[in-house]
């Protein structure tokens, strides 16, 4: 199986009252491509900041990440910005849409962002549709409940057709029907359009769907499973 | 979570470090006005005081009054009374007496040496004096000091100079007052031992000075009265007069009124012969003094009170924003069982601490900012002045607790309304976004349109307006007002008028838009007007720029332009000539010669013109002329200029924008006929004279010069076309002044050469005058020097206030604006990192979250200074005309016209464009500062 992101013994530490607070420590892991892979863990065990690492949102204090086999984390911010525009999508947990934009705008906002060549309305309303969303385009955030806002940042992490999303804690403010529906469209896009799906998540109920599972503890992997190959 | 509230607390940072700045100044400009007003009315009364010293040459810091004992009139209680009431009467009308004389004398007799000294035969017209407190103030030329006590039926006396000469006395001559008789019968007998003049040159103790003394002989005070004072039964006639003096420096401006009563009371009461009471030299000064003082306390709270109000509205907002954070916590107390009146005390205590240290720092501000206001020169401008002298007393107390306690009320009173509200309710309106009352009822709109309003009103009543001023009101507070609230009003207005200009500008370029402008022109439009509070006071901070520095500038143009009409030339006086009087005065006795005139010998005027310094000199003849066949039966108030045009046209100073023409072309069409002359507009308009009329005019001693009218003038260097009275019914009278311009040589061949004006036009200094006039001992009868006058306007105390209050309440509206800016950008800024973190996330560049906020910056600052200045520039044109009208004079005589120096306008930009710099500094600093993985964690908590 293809890895389309390895690490290579990162560490992450943050400044804290009393000296360093280690979020990770040594963490060897690999992300197959077209798959979705999940990364569990109780509150703090350091999967959020993996995540951010692994989307070239941070930096880690030492060790490498390699996506497509070039390393990230000695990339220029510059470079790291066009990879994350073009080959990145991210969901939040949550407060994730923009406020100020319908649910057409945040998609249609991120197609602007990665500068998007072809009929940005009709991807709009493509990726709208791909999440069952078409007749509340023109609702504020605000106006959509949550799952609904959840579906919007799916729909505009797809948009702008990236090669692998990221989703923090994606279902964590839903009710588990609603989160269920959500990862439902995860594992779609990893079969339908060949998107690598990364998500953390705590819930137990929602690793049926996933191909591979990383567990941490205290910023360490403490258990690996590959359900997908079986 | 620790970090949540320590970002909560930098929040409440900004707004407690806001809410101080706005007490702060609230609480100072309220201390400053009662010290400033008395600190500058102080030095305007010591001014006036000065001034008076100058032209009357009168020491004003004495109170008279004066009785009057007559033999067999039994009026000695009279006397008795006025002698008690000298020791009491300066205390009774409040001043603080320094000293008391008294001086008091005899009737005037004949008086005859018994020395039969043969020189002196004629008998003299004296009378015995005593002024106590003598021996001090004077120097003995000659003999000694009288004695206390009667030598051989003599009484010893001294005289001065004057008296010494006039009454042809020599030392120890012996005088006898035949009228004045003693009990037994015999003529008093005075001998002069002493002759005395003043020990000082300016003593305040000699009201009169010794040589005004010219019949009195002066005996010793203890003597008089034992000798010619009988209060029992008098035996002389007698007159005593008693001088109280007092430090006028000392006079408060706020007890000028009550002096003014009470001296008005005194000076009723005693007006009889044997009791009175002059009306003192002070009055004059007071009553002009309190008329102006009325004018500068108005002026300076006038213009006050815009600023007072936006400090509350800025605390208002503040307060309301803070409340708007903490209403989560004030909710969670309430459902935790605090009472809402727990939650008020919270309040109120929060605000009694902020208004107190506030007013700390307050009151030592208040009284830099008056110094300040003393030394401002024009608006945002300032020179080294002597400083005022700032007191703090009752009345700043006063007006500091006003402020505190409005201040309190301003920041408790948002916190009633919300006091009940609970989670429950919190949450529910939480995403409720209701639109203010204000804006619901289009209150800024009424508020706009009634300004307006005022501004076409006002207008119409323009001839009334001027007619008020000049009978000596104060500015109209509803003119003042006016300003501010249409000031205000379109800038709230505007407010309703800037979406619409985004939305027009996002809708057209919607489609082509980057990323960046897209996200901030939405920013704008959907985030429900949060940016207002800033976009007003960057707008009023920018109109109040503008038309402050326009006002600023106006007026004091205006006063400039003014004065240099009326002056003429830069400096302008009249030299003393020797003339042929004395020697008139003389022949009159023997021989009335009817063919000896009054003649002049004319100084060389060229003199002046090759002092260095001086450009170039003009001769400029004034005289009150008559013109012969005058239909009105009113005598006309007419006055001739002789002038020598070439000469006049290179020294006159005129502003060419007020005749149609060129003066030269006036001068040469003068110039272009020995019997020309040029005359006022209302020789034409309402003598009916014409071009090629001929007229004639007269001089005092009836010599008649024929002339052709060349032409009419409305305006002319020096020339006053109305001169305005008041009245003895208080109203304003005008009486037409008119004005024939001539040849000088032409009048001076038929009148011969009489002394006239010296114009001088300078190089900008006129110091070479002075030392000329030291170095050769010139004296002048009048003497003008524009440059001094000029600096005289500048220190006018209600130039010099509204210079001060408008620069302050400039900068004032500057602090409010870039902590208004400061605090709604860091705000939104924090209140939005999450959303720069999903930017980021999405792979928006740092630089691209820049280009957006400076997007909105352009959009919403930007079009704010630009509304501003629209607001600004609209403001000055339609109110300046009638503000600058309360601050002209019964002695204006150009137009009034609105100025504006780009100088100014640059000034003004520099110093907002620096601040606004600054805020941008910081705000780049604090985005910079925002990592993108800890802006996303931020939704975690």
């Amino acid at each position: 199986m293809a890895a389309i992101i390895e690490t290579h013994d990162i560490v992450q530490s943050f400044p804290v009252s009393d000296g360093e607070f280690y979020a990770l420590k040594n963490i060897n892991i690999s992300i197959p491509e077209k798959k979705m892979t999940i990364l569990r863990g109780r509150s703090g065990s350091g999967k959020t900041t993996l995540m951010n690492l692994l989307g070239a949102l941070d930096r880690p204090k030492s060790g490498s990440i390699t996506f497509h086999g070039e390393d990230i984390t000695v990339m220029s911010e510059k470079k790291r910005e066009e990879i994350r525009k073009t080959k990145i999508g991210f969901v939040f947990q949550s407060v994730a849409l923009i406020p100020i934009m319908t649910a057409y705008e945040n998609v249609e906002f991120a197609l602007r962002l990665s500068g998007y060549r072809g009929n940005r309305k009709q991807r709009v309303m493509e990726c709208l549709k791909m999440v069952g969303l078409l007749k509340r385009a023109n609702h504020m955030p605000e106006e959509l409940s949550g799952g609904e806002q959840q579906r919007v940042a799916i729909a505009r992490a797809i948009a702008h057709k990236p090669e692998i999303i990221f989703a923090d804690e994606p279902t964590a403010e839903l009710d588990s029907n609603t989160g269920l529906q959500v990862v439902k469209i995860f594992k779609e896009l990893t079969l339908n359009e060949g998107i690598t799906i990364v998500m953390t998540t705590h819930d137990t109920g929602l690793m049926g769907a996933s191909d591979c599972i990383y567990e941490l503890e205290d910023g360490e992997v403490v258990e690996t499973a590959e359900t997908g190959e079986e | 979570m620790i970090r949540f509230m320590l970002q909560k607390l930098l929040y409440k940072k900004w707004m407690v470090i806001s809410l101080l700045i706005g007490n702060i100044l609230l609480i100072a400009i309220a201390c400053s006005n009662p010290m400033y007003k008395n600190a500058s009315l102080q030095r305007t009364l010591r001014k006036s005081f000065g001034d008076y010293i100058e032209k009357e040459g009168v020491y004003p810091g004495v109170f008279t009054i004066e009785s009057a004992m007559t033999k067999d009139q039994s009026n000695e209680a009279d006397y008795i009374k006025m002698s008690e009431l000298s020791e009491t009467v300066l205390s009774d009308i409040g001043l603080v007496q320094t000293d008391r004389v008294k001086m008091i004398s005899t009737m005037k007799s004949n008086a005859a040496s018994i020395m039969g000294r043969e020189d002196n035969t004629k008998s003299h017209t004296m009378r015995i004096a005593a002024m106590t407190g003598m021996d001090e103030h004077i120097k003995l030329l000659a003999g000694h000091m009288y004695d206390n006590s009667v030598k051989d039926g003599v009484i010893e006396a001294i005289v001065s100079q004057k008296a010494f000469v006039e009454a042809n006395l020599i030392l120890n001559e012996v005088i006898q007052f035949n009228d004045e008789k003693g009990p037994d019968g015999k003529p008093v007998v005075v001998k002069i031992v002493g002759v005395f003049t003043n020990s000082k040159t300016e003593d305040s103790y000699w009201v009169h000075s010794p040589s005004e003394y010219s019949t009195e002989c002066f005996v010793s005070p203890e003597l008089f009265e034992k000798q010619f004072i009988n209060t029992e039964k008098q035996l002389y006639n007698v007159e005593a007069l008693w001088y109280m003096f007092f430090d006028y420096e000392k006079i408060e401006p706020s007890a000028a009124s009550r002096i003014v009563r009470n001296t008005e009371k005194y000076v009723n009461e005693y007006n009889t012969k044997t009791m009175r009471c002059d009306e003192p030299a002070y009055m004059s000064v007071l009553k002009e003094f309190i008329l102006s003082q009325n004018k500068i306390v108005a002026t300076l709270l006038i213009l006050q009170v815009p600023v007072l109000v936006l400090l509350c509205a800025f605390i208002f907002m503040i307060s309301r924003q803070m409340l708007d954070l903490e209403q989560n916590e004030m909710a969670l107390l309430k459902s935790r069982g605090s009472s809402k009146s727990q939650i008020i005390t919270i309040y109120f205590l929060q605000s009694v601490v902020i208004t107190f240290v506030s007013a700390v720092i307050a009151l030592p501000l208040g009284a830099f900012l008056c110094k300040v206001l003393g030394s401002a020169n024009g608006f945002l401008e300032f020179v080294h002045r002597g400083s005022l002298k700032v007191r703090i007393d009752g009345q700043v107390v006063l007006y500091g607790l006003a402020a505190i306690i409005i201040s309190i009320a301003v920041m408790v009173l948002p916190v009633l309304k919300d006091a009940n509200i609970t989670i429950v309710n919190y949450k529910q309106q939480k995403n409720k976004v209701k639109k203010p009352l204000w804006r619901r009822v289009y209150l800024d709109v009424i508020l706009f349109a009634v300004s307006v309003y005022g501004i076409y009103s006002f207008n119409d009543r323009k001839e009334n307006l001027i007619f008020r001023v000049l009978s000596g009101d104060s500015i109209d507070p509803m003119l003042f007002l006016c300003a501010s609230l249409f000031i205000i009003s379109a800038g709230i207005v505007a407010l309703r008028i800037q979406p619409v200009i985004v939305k027009i500008v996002y809708l057209i370029s919607k489609r082509f838009l980057k990323p960046a402008p897209f996200a901030s022109f939405l920013q704008i439009l959907r985030s429900r007007g949060k940016q207002r509070f800033m976009m007003v006071f960057l707008i009023l901070t920018v109109a109040l720029g503008i038309y402050n520095t326009t006002v600023a500038r106006t007026i004091l143009s205006n006063a400039e332009k003014n004065l240099e009409y009326k002056n003429g030339a830069d400096i302008v006086f009249k030299e003393v000539w020797k003339d042929n009087s004395a020697f008139l005065v003389s022949t009159a006795t023997y021989e009335a010669d009817e063919n000896l005139e009054l003649t002049y010998t004319e100084p060389d005027y060229s003199r002046f013109g090759n002092l260095p310094g001086a450009e170039s000199v003009a001769r400029v003849l004034k005289e009150e002329v008559t013109i012969s066949g005058n239909k009105e039966t009113e005598p006309l108030n007419i006055s001739l200029m002789g002038i020598s045009t070439k000469e006049f046209g290179e020294t006159a100073n005129f502003d060419t924008s007020l005749l149609p023409e060129h003066i030269n072309t006036y001068l040469n069409v003068l110039g272009s006929n020995m019997d020309a002359v040029l005359l006022s507009m209302n020789f034409h308009t309402i003598l009916e004279y014409d071009i090629g009329d001929k007229i004639e005019y007269v001089n005092d001693d009836g010599d008649a010069i024929s002339a052709t009218v060349y032409g009419f003038v409305d305006y002319w260097p020096s020339y006053m076309q109305t001169d305005y009275s008041i009245t003895d019914e208080g109203a304003l009278a005008t009486n037409e002044q008119y004005l024939i311009i001539a040849n000088l040589s032409k009048v001076q061949e038929i009148w011969g050469v009489t002394p006239y004006q010296i114009w001088i036009k300078t190089n900008g200094s006129s110091q070479f005058i002075y030392d000329y006039a030291e170095e050769t001992g010139l004296m002048f009868t009048e003497f003008d020097d524009l440059s001094a006058d000029m600096v005289d306007i500048r220190n006018n105390t209600l130039f010099q206030g509204t210079n001060g209050i408008l620069t302050m309440s400039f900068i004032v509206v500057l602090i409010l604006c870039c902590a208004g800016f400061l605090i709604y950008w860091i705000l939104s800024i924090r209140q939005r990192e999450l959303l720069f973190g999903v930017f980021r996330a999405m792979g928006m560049k740092k630089s691209e979250i820049i280009m957006m906020l400076v997007n909105e910056q352009i959009f919403s600052s930007g079009l704010s200074i630009v509304i501003g200045a629209v607001i600004g520039v609209l403001a000055s044109k339609f109110f300046v005309p009638l503000v600058q009208i309360f601050y002209s004079t019964t002695e204006q005589a150009v137009p009034l016209v609105v100025v504006n120096k780009n100088v100014d306008m640059v000034r003004l930009f520099g110093v907002i464009g620096f601040v606004i710099l600054i805020c941008m500094i910081i705000l780049a600093f604090i985005i910079t500062k925002i990592r993108i993985s800890q802006a996303l964690k931020l939704g975690e908590d």
